[in-house]
């Protein structure tokens, strides 16, 4: 090797090595999205019920001979002439695909009543309930997803406490109860 | 050791209808591209954006995934250009909402070190800064560690261009790091 | 030549936004042992296609209640395990349903309220494999819960599936069997009355002396 492609290469294996101790510096642990799937699969529902997409998918699918083209056009405009009269567009908002759930809490002497569970992702500061009349019933509305739900009320910031009014309570494996919230949703039996 | 269906037989049962089963593909590659994502648009909240576009995406034009025994390099490639499509779009970040959304405190030394935490900073700005062919040779080959036939594979690129463009990139990080560095 | 004649509009498709992952999760909020230790059950756990969200939610529920860190890390373990059996059970009952991440949960709480794992084995096999049982098997815990023999319970869960009541009134049938409970009902009564369709009797279990005909002339039971 001639001494200037020596180097040369020694300058780019310099250059290498320091490149990597730079990318080392980056964090390399992996990215979780654990709630990837429930957002993908809610925005594939939505435009797998929506009448507008299935007909994009169905005019955008494979093939048709031109003359059946033709006939399908003709008869889809006689179609709709004829039916003018009787037909109404009929526009529904959007799904979000959550539900509104409205949680409530009986607690005259409290000062602060908050709810926690797994869609505040267990938070400890929860989320606040009010009460609008003034007296001791404690509210909140939630947007939920469908689904299994535990939950527990948070009394004062320091009281964790159950939920009387859920339809059922089960052991959270620290030796103590968690309420059980079910949110059904179009697409679960 | 996990059960379950092959991704060719998987794009099948939702090609026949079965839609539900396209989760399962999600489940499998979901986070597999998150954190290229993450490096290639300076965010990882908007990656998880990204990710979820590109496999919205890829259910839509399922019925082209040609090769169904490697539906992960086509996915790849439908993430790389939505990467790409999400960064001509956005307005450039500012360095200080860069940090925000990136700097994740190192799980081996919680102490964090002022300087340790300035040069992965001035790193990542770096990285961000250069041309994205550029940046995408960088992350995965040092983030992702693939090797170069790998890269050239899910680039559809050969492998003496690779390593010419990694050696561009490589001199572009090192002179833009260095440039700020006093 | 394409089909594509038209250019419809397809409307705006609202994205779901995600929260930012990188905030309150588990590695922030745990120290690095249990964080360790933790990880590596769920890494363990996502390889099984066990659902690891319920298994981060548990680690964090333990933070949020003061638990001990070792006490963690055993919740934790002892969840994978009964959700990856779990997992198992259902598979086997029906090879060929696609088996939700709700649906696993939802059948590891109902034996965590008493149904044995033969009732929601039963039940996943009769079902469709298609339809999702996350309200079923959530409706057989409660009703178990309050005192209905777990077999009557899936076999009526089951009737209702088959007569295609909604899943909004199949999970309104433990609380309208409340009604019932609190006035001093058994629970096979007050579950009758909480019934939203008429059921032909519920099979005894094997061995078991036929029920004598209820006097009212329903015979649901």
């Amino acid at each position: 090797m001639r001494p200037e492609d020596h180097e040369e290469r020694e300058a780019r294996d310099q250059e290498t090595e320091q490149v990597e101790r730079l990318m080392g510096t980056l964090d390399r642990s992996p990215v979780r999205l654990p709630a990837l799937r429930q957002a993908v699969m809610a925005r594939i529902r939505r435009e797998q019920s929506s009448p507008w997409i299935r007909a994009w998918r169905w005019l955008a699918a494979p093939q048709l001979s031109p003359l059946a083209a033709s006939i399908a056009l003709a008869a889809g405009v006689a179609l709709l002439l004829w039916l003018r009269p009787f037909t109404r567009v009929v526009t529904t908002p959007p799904e979000s695909g959550t539900v509104p759930i409205r949680l409530v809490f009986l607690a005259p002497q409290a000062a602060t009543v908050a709810v926690t569970g797994d869609f505040a992702r267990w938070d400890p500061h929860g989320i606040p309930l009010t009460r609008p009349q003034g007296d001791g019933a404690w509210s909140v509305e939630l947007q939920l997803p469908p689904g299994l739900h535990h939950y527990v009320f948070i009394v004062d910031g320091t009281e964790w406490r159950p939920d009387p009014n859920a339809a059922s309570q089960v052991d959270d494996g620290f030796g103590q109860k968690n309420s059980v919230l079910l949110v059904p949703g179009p697409r679960i039996t | 050791m996990s059960d379950g269906p092959t991704d060719a037989e998987v794009i099948e049962q939702v090609l026949d209808g079965d839609t539900d089963q396209f989760a399962v593909l999600v489940d499998r590659y979901g986070d597999e591209f998150a954190r290229y994502a993450k490096y290639m648009i300076g965010s990882e909240d908007e990656a998880a954006d990204v990710m979820q576009e590109s496999l919205v995406r890829a259910f839509r034009s399922l019925r082209r995934c040609q090769d169904r025994t490697n539906f992960k390099g086509w996915l790849f490639r439908i993430v790389s250009n939505q990467c790409k499509t999400h960064i001509t779009r956005r307005r450039r970040r500012s360095l200080e909402s860069l940090d925000a959304a990136t700097e994740i405190p190192a799980v081996e030394n919680p102490v964090a070190d002022a300087e340790a935490a300035d040069l992965r900073r001035r790193v990542r700005q770096a990285l961000q800064d250069l041309p994205q062919e550029q940046r995408e040779a960088l992350v995965l080959k040092y983030i992702e560690g693939l090797s170069l036939p790998e890269m050239a594979e899910a680039l559809s690129v050969s492998v003496p261009a690779l390593k010419m463009r990694l050696l561009r990139a490589r001199r572009e990080l090192l002179a833009k790091v260095q440039g700020v560095l006093v | 030549m394409p089909r594509l004649l038209l250019v419809g509009a397809i409307g705006c498709l609202a994205t779901v936004p995600l929260t930012a992952q990188g905030r309150g999760t588990i590695e922030q909020r745990l120290d690095p042992q249990t964080f360790a230790a933790v990880r590596a059950i769920i890494d363990s756990a996502r390889r099984d296609s066990v659902p690891s969200q319920a298994l981060e939610d548990k680690a964090l529920e333990g933070v949020a209640k003061n638990v001990a860190p070792a006490r963690i890390v055993a919740a934790v373990r002892q969840l994978a395990g009964e959700l990856r059996d779990t997992r198992a059970l259902l598979r086997a009952a029906a090879p060929n349903a696609f088996l939700a991440d709700g649906e696993i949960i939802a059948a590891a709480d109902a034996q965590h309220r008493g149904v044995p794992p033969v009732e929601l084995s039963s039940l996943r096999a009769h079902v469709s494999s298609k339809s999702s049982l996350v309200v079923a098997f959530t409706v057989l815990g409660d009703l178990t819960q309050r005192g209905v023999p777990a077999g009557q319970a899936r076999d009526v869960v089951e009737q209702l599936i088959e007569a295609g009541v909604s899943a909004q009134q199949l999970a309104d049938v433990p609380a309208r069997m409340d009604v019932g409970l609190r006035v001093g009902a058994p629970p096979l009564d007050a579950l009758r009355s909480a019934l939203p369709v008429p059921l032909r009797p519920v099979r005894p279990p094997p061995g078991a002396t036929p029920p004598k005909p209820n006097p009212s002339g329903h015979g649901y039971f």
